[in-house]
């Protein structure tokens, strides 16, 4: 499940569209996972740290609207 | 040299050269140059739907508080969601219609054509606050005008707007119509209470009254009319609000609800949020029904259609029972001949949506998992099929 990239889907709220298709694209081109990429990326190219990715990216919280 | 008919326009995959007039951005340009597929283009009813969903979405985003709480940079002041409302009342009144050029032979969840609306008012919101086309700023294709929303989601509410507003303005009112005045010569003296003799097998029977005979016509639209209008109440609930696998990702759990209320207000018709956001995206059954009650119209009209033609045939060497307008010549070659011309244009029409009914049902059972993705053939063939029944019902009557 963590290496679906449409995981990413979750950050589009917090850093948009555009910036979390970037970690998408680099996590495939990289044969990384997205928690890979962002950690490669840094928190100034990717637009969140790692922490906050583990808090935004979660499968179990992504089962429904948001409350 | 810059280039000044085209501007650069971006998305995720880089960027593309769009001409200057045009409010689309570079997602419709890529689905212009990858799918240049036939001359059939998105209907205006599909456009104004997504205009009408779009208005309603950033209505609900803002009753919600979606554009201030989301990050600092993607922040909308509730004025500038005034102006996107304002860009997205523009698709609704059809006055955006050329800026939407893509064809209905593209990606089989419509996103193509839902980027084009994002595009669009995003653009023409951008031009209304005195920004930069294609510059995303304040407004954002993704962002603003699809926040809390799917293609996967949206195109099959735009689906269901159309359908609906197509069936109940346009379709039911036509059928009324032919209904009404077939009803009117079956009780007209000198016509309705005239004795000829009935046909079974194609061979005289009993007598029969022309009344009589009309009237199972009337009898069989008013089973298309109660026959159609029962396929509305599903075609009333709508996908929006499950998002891009029907969890409702990314939406807040009030939005459903609350945008199909504004799509309800801004219609006047009774449009609710479906009970089941899985089915609503991985199935079009309520389409399916709908097209089948179509069919079942078309063979009601095919059978009046040619009991007309027939029963005006001649003059001389037909059954020559009814005369029929002389409302243009019938032959480039003989002189004064009149042909029944409506009932010939109406009988293709009940073919070709037959066939419609075919292409329709096919899609419909082709849903894999949590999407289906035939939706652009399924609505390209609703819609056509509405049209021409209206359109042969009101030439007919007329």
């Amino acid at each position: 499940m963590n290496d679906s990239l449409m995981l990413v889907t979750a950050l589009t709220p917090y850093i948009g569209y555009d910036p979390a298709a970037s970690i998408a694209k680099y996590a495939h081109k990289h044969s990384q996972t997205l928690r890979e990429a962002v950690a490669a990326l840094g928190p100034d190219k990717a637009g969140l740290t790692v922490a906050q990715f583990d808090e935004w990216v979660q499968p179990a919280h992504m089962l429904g609207p948001d409350e | 040299m810059a280039d000044t008919t085209t501007r650069t326009e971006t998305d995720s995959m880089g960027g593309i050269q769009v001409p200057v007039g045009a409010y689309w951005g570079a997602q419709t340009q890529r689905s212009l140059r990858y799918f240049d597929i036939g001359t059939d283009t998105m209907p205006p009813a599909i456009i104004r739907a997504l205009g009408i969903l779009k208005r309603a979405a950033a209505e609900t985003n803002r009753e919600l508080g979606k554009f201030v709480t989301v990050s600092e940079r993607l922040r909308l002041t509730d004025e500038q969601v005034g102006t996107l409302i304002a860009a997205a009342q523009e698709v609704i009144d059809l006055r955006l219609n050329t800026h939407f050029p893509l064809h209905i032979w593209q990606t089989g969840s419509g996103t193509q054509t839902n980027m084009n609306a994002n595009e669009v008012i995003a653009n023409r919101a951008i031009e209304m606050a005195g920004g930069t086309l294609g510059s995303k700023q304040p407004f954002h294709p993704n962002d603003h005008v699809n926040m809390s929303q799917s293609s996967n989601d949206t195109f099959p509410t735009a689906m269901h707007i159309a359908a609906a507003e197509e069936i109940v303005h346009r379709l039911l009112p036509a059928v009324r119509e032919l209904r009404d005045k077939l009803d009117a010569r079956a009780n007209e003296p000198g016509f309705g209470d005239l004795i000829k003799s009935g046909r079974t097998h194609l061979m005289d029977a009993t007598p029969i009254t022309l009344g009589q005979e009309f009237s199972g016509y009337v009898a069989q639209l008013d089973q298309d009319l109660t026959r159609i209008a029962g396929t509305l109440p599903h075609i009333y609930e709508l996908a929006i609000g499950g998002t891009a696998v029907g969890t409702g990702l990314n939406a807040p759990r009030e939005f459903a609800p609350r945008v199909a209320a504004h799509i309800a207000q801004i219609t006047g018709l009774p449009f609710v949020t479906a009970p089941n956001k899985f089915a609503a995206l991985a199935s079009h059954d309520p389409l399916v029904m709908a097209s089948g009650a179509l069919k079942t119209l078309a063979a009601s009209l095919m059978k009046i259609a040619n009991d007309i033609r027939w029963l005006a045939s001649g003059p001389r060497a037909g059954l020559g029972e009814l005369s029929l307008p002389e409302n243009e010549p019938g032959s480039s070659i003989m002189p004064g001949k009149v042909n029944p011309t409506q009932s010939e244009a109406m009988t293709m029409v009940c073919v070709q949506v037959i066939g419609n009914d075919m292409a329709i049902s096919f899609a419909g059972t082709q849903g894999n998992f949590e999407l289906n993705v035939f939706k652009p053939v399924i609505i390209h063939n609703l819609l056509l099929s509405v049209r021409l029944l209206a359109d042969t019902c009101h030439s007919f009557t007329a």
